[in-house]
């Protein structure tokens, strides 16, 4: 069996570490002065809390991705990486960069003195301009070093290349955030560029990709089937989310025929998932490929799988037609489809390659004391799903009574009260997961040896 | 447009059926066929987007007004980003939805101000200057000590955010009943209240014992109707003090041999609510 690199373990360990603050900390603060408005307020105010909670999210995630990315290539190298130099230099600079954001921000929150240098002020991408220029500078570092290691000890096949065209999309996309505009149209026009071409583009690329290289090894998919999956899915992700990205331009000031293309498009974006959920289901119990010993892993990929499609696909389509969203749009149905969504399609996915690799990295092999895993993946599943069902009625409160009965918005989110309580409650629910997830990241118990 | 919005839609139809036919039997597609597939679409897909993108942008700068687009909305558009306003409020519906959407800000402190534009500015000022502060489990806005210059730039760009065409977005309520049951309750309540106030002061100060409702003359007259008989004004008058209007209209009292009606030392509050109760009779 061939293990890959350790340094990936640094990725996985940060990677954690910042879902346990996004969660545990700056989340359930965000929640809590949802219920007692003067919680923390004068020392953290909500905009503070909230960009933390959110960059956190985007910031774990890609250190999974880059971490994944860097272990399951050089499993396929052999073992190393091209330059395992240049995996340790581009994580240390990438963790430096984030935490001297994060003390920008906190410096800000707590002195109240607001600032452009240390932040842009533009949700998911409040980093300040110097940090998107490391930030552009730690992805060339990042390509450079997987590009090699494809194109040295590997060999190009359709699962890297995704991989890799989802990795430079990435990229790609960030330097449309890059740029000052006068006009707040195309300021969020071109924000959509980076968020949506991210998260419904680039980032389904990557998670496809992984999702493949993952099914290959967990469940003993032939690679052969593998590659032409991909072709399909990633296909169909990107035919239907490319156009998608209408549903965003329908009342930014952006002209009304993206009312059609974005209504009909989004419609089409949960087919794609739906066919993920066949799929997954054919594997795991039509052909019952379950022999590998590595269950916390099979877990989060199956049921991350499953979640994708009730996030992206269902909790997506039910606010996405303009017909709807001419009513919904800018309530509490957005949050509970962003949690229920962020953490089926990438978070789940992230954690079961994290799972996966685990074991491989401590111990050099696939066995070991999986029950934590199966904890976390129940406990947060749970806390999730609770989260995303009390903001659900909360917005359908808020749709009817302030947008349709026309009742003034501080009016209406007292009658919201409990369900803020009952997502906070969730919320803790959601951390303490995470928390038993942190421990297995980064002190995984070997399997007891059996005689 | 019509054309290409009509384009894509077709070709999204056609690359779903046939991607799907190909999943439901993947054995029978070849992986060269697959890969060609894949990446055609992803550039004709693309391509779309793009042509359609760049005709959208076209059209922005009239679709937004661009021409009211003055370097002090766009210091308001850097104020707005300085203070991280988009992390509690949305603005044309994208941000946080902690605090309520901006979009409209300037409308609604315009029609507050019931259309006088220095108003809707003084007032919106003052909202800046001091935001509400929280109030139990009510949510506040903290107070980010904006300087003067900063408020002003910022209402500008309010003031441009609410002219841009947004497709009708947020749309005015469809079923406002809800709302205006409530203001309906409100007011009632209220009338209520000071009808019940009015009767006890009409009992406590002795009104009854002179006057009757709906009974008949006693020693003064019977005030059913009494509102449609003499206008608020007069009563208002007559209820402070009635000797001057005794002096002033040459009256005399309604029933021969007794006293005038005296001076009730009523406070102005008292009045009010003896009207209110007047009023309902």
């Amino acid at each position: 069996m061939q293990s890959g690199t350790k340094t990936a373990n640094y990725y996985f360990i940060f990677a954690a570490l910042i879902f346990l603050l996004q969660t545990a900390v700056f989340g359930l603060i965000s929640a809590a002065q949802f219920v007692w408005p003067t919680f923390f307020f004068d020392l953290l105010p909500f905009n503070i809390t909230r960009m933390l909670h959110i960059n956190a999210l985007v910031v774990w995630l890609i250190f999974g991705f880059l971490g994944l990315t860097y272990y399951l290539l050089s499993e396929d190298a052999g073992g190393e990486l091209y330059s395992e130099g240049a995996a340790k230099l581009n994580f240390w600079l990438f963790a430096a960069g984030i935490l001297l954001v994060v003390l920008g921000y906190l410096y800000m929150g707590l002195t109240k003195n607001f600032s452009p240098f240390f932040s842009e002020g533009r949700e998911y991408i409040e980093a300040p301009r110097w940090a998107d220029f490391a930030v552009v500078i730690v992805m060339l570092i990042f390509l450079y070093n997987a590009l090699m290691t494809i194109h040295k000890r590997i060999g190009w096949n359709p699962i890297n290349g995704i991989l890799i065209g989802g990795l430079v999309g990435l990229a790609f996309f960030y330097l449309f955030g890059m740029k000052f505009f006068k006009n707040m149209v195309n300021d969020f026009f071109f924000w959509w560029w980076v968020i949506h071409l991210w998260v419904e583009g680039t980032w389904e690329l990557i998670a496809a990709a992984l999702y493949a290289m993952l099914v290959v090894r967990i469940f003993g998919y032939p690679k052969e089937k593998a590659y032409k999956y991909l072709y399909i899915e990633a296909g169909l992700v990107l035919f239907t989310g490319i156009l998608g990205t209408g549903h965003h331009y329908y009342w930014i000031g952006t002209p009304s025929y993206w009312l059609f293309i974005g209504g009909f498009f989004s419609a089409l974006e949960p087919l794609p998932l739906l066919l993920m959920v066949f799929d997954a289901m054919r594997i795991a119990y039509r052909e019952k490929r379950i022999e590998h010993p590595n269950k916390p892993a099979r877990y989060w990929l199956i049921g991350g799988v499953i979640m994708h499609f009730l996030g992206a696909g269902v909790w997506g389509f039910i606010h996405t037609l303009p017909q709807v969203n001419k009513w919904t749009h800018g309530t509490q149905i957005t949050p509970a489809h962003g949690h229920i969504a962020f953490y089926g399609a990438y978070a789940m996915l992230i954690i079961a390659g994290i799972y996966y690799a685990l074991p491989r990295i401590h111990f050099g092999k696939d066995e070991f004391d999986g029950r934590r895993g199966l904890w976390s993946f129940w406990v947060i599943t749970i806390g999730v799903a609770g989260m995303v069902l009390s903001l659900t009625v909360a917005s359908a409160l808020q749709v009817f009574m302030e947008r349709i009965g026309g009742l003034p918005f501080l009016t209406v989110q007292d009658y919201m009260w409990f369900l803020y309580l009952l997502r906070f409650l969730f919320g803790i629910l959601t951390a303490l997961g995470v928390i038993i997830f942190f421990s297995d990241v980064i002190l995984p118990k070997e399997a007891k040896a059996t005689v | 447009m019509e054309f290409l919005s009509w384009l894509s839609a077709i070709a999204g139809i056609l690359f779903l059926v046939i991607f799907i036919y190909w999943a439901i039997d993947v054995d029978r597609a070849r992986m060269q066929t697959l890969k060609n597939a894949f990446i055609g679409g992803v550039i004709l897909f693309s391509a779309l987007f793009l042509i359609l993108s760049i005709h959208s942008l076209m059209l922005v700068p009239a679709r937004s007004g661009e021409e009211k687009l003055t370097p002090q909305v766009v210091n308001g558009k850097k104020v707005w980003h300085k203070y991280v306003c988009i992390d509690c409020h949305t603005l044309l519906g994208n941000g946080a939805y902690y605090g309520p959407d901006l979009t409209k800000t300037w409308d609604r402190f315009l029609k507050r101000a019931e259309g006088d534009e220095g108003i809707a500015r003084a007032s919106l000022f003052t909202f800046l200057k001091n935001p509400p502060p929280s109030i139990g489990y009510r949510r506040g806005m903290p107070n980010f000590h904006l300087s003067d210059q900063e408020i002003n730039d910022l209402i500008e760009f309010f003031r441009w955010i609410d002219q841009i065409d947004t497709n009708n977005w947020p749309p005015p309520p469809s079923k406002p009943l809800i709302a205006e049951v409530a203001v309906k309750e409100k007011v009632e309540k209220k009338a209520a209240a000071e009808q019940k106030e009015g009767e006890r002061i009409f009992k406590a100060k002795g009104c009854v014992a002179c006057h009757t409702v709906g009974k008949g003359r006693l020693v003064g007259p019977d005030l059913k109707g009494v509102s449609k008989k003499y206008s608020r004004d007069f009563m208002e008058k007559w209820l402070k003090n009635p000797d001057i209007i005794y002096a002033e209209g040459k009256r005399k009292p309604l029933n021969e041999g007794f006293p005038p009606m005296p001076p009730q030392n009523l406070t102005h509050e008292e009045i009010e609510h003896l009207i209110h109760y007047l009023e309902t009779l």
